[in-house]
């Protein structure tokens, strides 16, 4: 079309270089694999024990300049929900000056990202949803034994602080296969951020700009996004969405079998659902067959595009797992770059061992980590457009098979010539037991944090 | 009811488990009917702004097929001048929730829209003003009737529902030749 107008938009902003010594380091910065870990969840029942432990903890968070010479055995992050900052008695203005969907939390907002049935947050384990989860504090390390020596200084630290209770602990771990509760490997695919220093292998396109996944710089929209003021407390900062997901790994197996002829069959029908296969090989590049190989060279395991290779779904389904969730160059409604996530999930729980096809009982699955500059925009979007409908790339109402919040009434469509094949009957394989919607502050936040009050 | 001839006359009443249910938007601008949602905004105009928004009317109409074509959850849309091109109503029948795609419009098609409104509309701040979407919802007048025939039916299933048509006939075509 040749009459439409070209040119720049007029408040495109050159931002200025990251400061990635301010910067929480797991916001640009890969886990160690393999990994093992623990998230402490804290109330504050004291302000000031709880400004003490930000002032504690602005010395010991590691930055995204050092994150490869952590201070400590274990890389440690923190996060605060809106009841935390309440709780820390930060000014109502300062308050009044984040989000809605950050104020109201995750509780409110869970039927808008499908948290409904046995997902109801009325379901989810105490404490998630009843205000009491002020503060998360992430440990990550590379052994148990590392990760023993910091929760060890956590556990002094808290105890000097009567004012601060561990409201939950969750354990993660790295399967030894190297993969999620569902037999997949997961992390691949971060978007790549300009100025962050991270290495960015070939992916799906070019890098984003900053500002979507840190405040106080300019986005995707050629603005700077709001920030939480004063700008001390905003800038370097980003959200949280913390998730713990229960996968039902039995019974997604079943539904497999189900509906598969056989086990050659079942693993390509599972790669359909999934977009990869469990090497992390992408469908899109080894259409019939894993290639465990393509699965581990990051140099070439996201280098892909959709609409060039598969306008019509015939080798990936427009309503793969990992073709929704970053539809890349799909024909789909809006722009892609605007609805980004950074993910940082751990698998917790012990795997279901192979072939076992009934439930055992045990609670696994992931504590799924979204971080970006906009929970709305970004995260309650990819779940509410994305994941849980499929208007935006023309599959009607249909949802996500394995994350999707399914009721035994889901599709699933799988395009094929001279056919298509669709399932039918899909159920929830993937139930939320909580979260909590966080804001990740800078170091300087911390340090503001701890100089607060009366 | 009955008339006092005795005849049974349809009201509204008796039709009403046919009838969906207009309601508020859940993000509480503008009305909403199942899948579709109508925005009615009403603009002041700056003196002489409707003369410019004329001069380029040619422009402005063959780019609209090319905006909402990238957008593509918009059904109709339209803007007249009314009150002696005092003020600028506009109409908008479109799928979903408001907030939802309200970045996604302003930034793929910017252009267009300053292209309608810059110089035309009194206090426009441009497209890619960081408070554009504020700005667009302090202008709304809801609507206080709105028929829309298929509520159900998004964009995206009526292209699609085209396709499969195009494809039956295909397939009939085929097996009766």
């Amino acid at each position: 079309m040749t009459s439409v107008q070209s040119g720049t938009r007029t408040t495109a902003a050159e931002g200025p270089p990251l400061q990635l010594d301010e910067i929480q380091g797991i916001v640009l910065r890969n886990r160690p694999s393999p990994y093992v870990g623990t998230y402490l969840l804290l109330r504050v029942d004291d302000p000031s024990a709880g400004r003490q432990l930000m002032g504690r903890l602005a010395v010991l968070v590691d930055s995204a300049a050092n994150w490869w010479q952590p201070s400590l055995p274990a890389l440690l992050n923190v996060a605060l929900t809106y009841r935390g900052l309440e709780a820390m008695q930060v000014p109502p203005t300062s308050l009044n000056s984040f989000p809605e969907e950050f104020r109201q939390g995750m509780a409110v907002r869970a039927e808008l990202i499908g948290d409904t049935g046995e997902s109801a947050s009325a379901r989810w384990e105490p404490p998630f949803g009843t205000g009491e989860v002020h503060v998360v504090l992430s440990l990550v390390a590379a052994d148990q034994e590392s990760l023993a020596v910091v929760l060890e200084r956590a556990r002094q630290a808290q105890a000097q602080l009567p004012g601060l209770q561990v409201v939950y602990r969750q354990d993660f771990y790295q399967l030894a296969s190297g993969r999620t509760t569902f037999g997949y490997r997961d992390g691949i695919g971060n978007p790549t951020i300009e100025g962050s220093g991270a290495p960015s292998p070939p992916g799906d396109g070019r890098a984003l700009k900053a500002g979507e996944f840190v405040l106080g710089y300019p986005d995707e929209t050629g603005n700077l996004p709001s920030m939480p003021q004063p700008a001390v407390l905003g800038r370097n900062g980003t959200f949280v969405a913390w998730r713990k997901l229960h996968t039902r790994v039995a019974a997604f197996r079943k539904y497999l079998r189900d509906n598969a002829s056989g086990p050659d069959e079942e693993s390509l029908l599972a790669a359909k659902i999934v977009g990869r296969w469990p090497s992390g090989a992408p469908l899109i590049l080894a259409p019939e067959r894993d290639d465990p190989e393509l699965g581990a060279d990051d140099q070439r395991n996201n280098h892909y595009l959709y609409q060039a290779a598969d306008p019509q779904g015939l080798i990936c389904p427009h309503g793969a797992h990992a073709r929704r969730a970053n539809p890349r160059d799909s024909e789909i409604i809006g722009d892609v770059h605007l609805h980004r996530m950074i993910r940082r999930g751990t698998s917790y729980g012990p795997p279901l061992p192979a072939g076992v096809l009934d439930d055992d009982g045990a609670d696994r699955g992931i504590v799924f980590v979204f971080m970006g500059s906009h929970l709305d925009r970004q995260f309650e979007f990819i779940k509410s457009q994305w994941l849980n409908d499929g208007n935006f790339t023309g599959l009607d109402r249909e949802k996500d098979l394995l994350v999707g919040d399914n009721d035994g009434t889901g599709n699933f469509t799988i395009p094929a010539r001279p056919i298509r094949r669709r399932l039918h009957g899909v159920e929830r394989f993937v139930i939320t037991r909580g979260g909590e919607y966080c804001f990740l502050p800078s170091l300087g936040a911390l340090r503001w944090l701890a100089t607060l009050g009366p | 009811m009955m008339t006092q001839n005795g005849a049974a006359t349809e009201t509204p009443a008796t039709q009403a488990a046919a009838t969906p249910t207009v309601a508020r938007q859940p993000d509480g601008l503008g009305k909403r009917v199942d899948e579709i949602a109508e925005i009615t905004v009403l603009f002041p105009v700056k003196p002489g702004g409707a003369a410019r928004f004329r001069q380029n009317a040619a422009k402005i109409q063959s780019d609209a097929w090319y905006y909402e074509k990238l957008i593509g959850t918009v059904h109709d849309f339209r803007f007249t001048f009314i009150n002696n091109d005092t003020q600028l109503i506009g109409a908008v029948t479109y799928d979903g929730d408001f907030k939802t795609y309200i970045t996604d419009i302003f930034t793929k098609a910017w252009a267009w829209f300053d292209e309608m409104l810059m110089d035309v509309v009194d206090g426009y701040p441009g497209a890619s003003h960081p408070e554009i979407a504020e700005w667009t919802a302090k202008h709304i007048v809801e609507a206080d009737m709105w028929y829309a025939s298929n509520p159900t039916m998004t964009v995206q299933d009526t292209t699609r529902a085209q396709k499969v048509m195009q494809a039956f006939d295909t397939l009939l075509d085929s097996a009766s030749s």
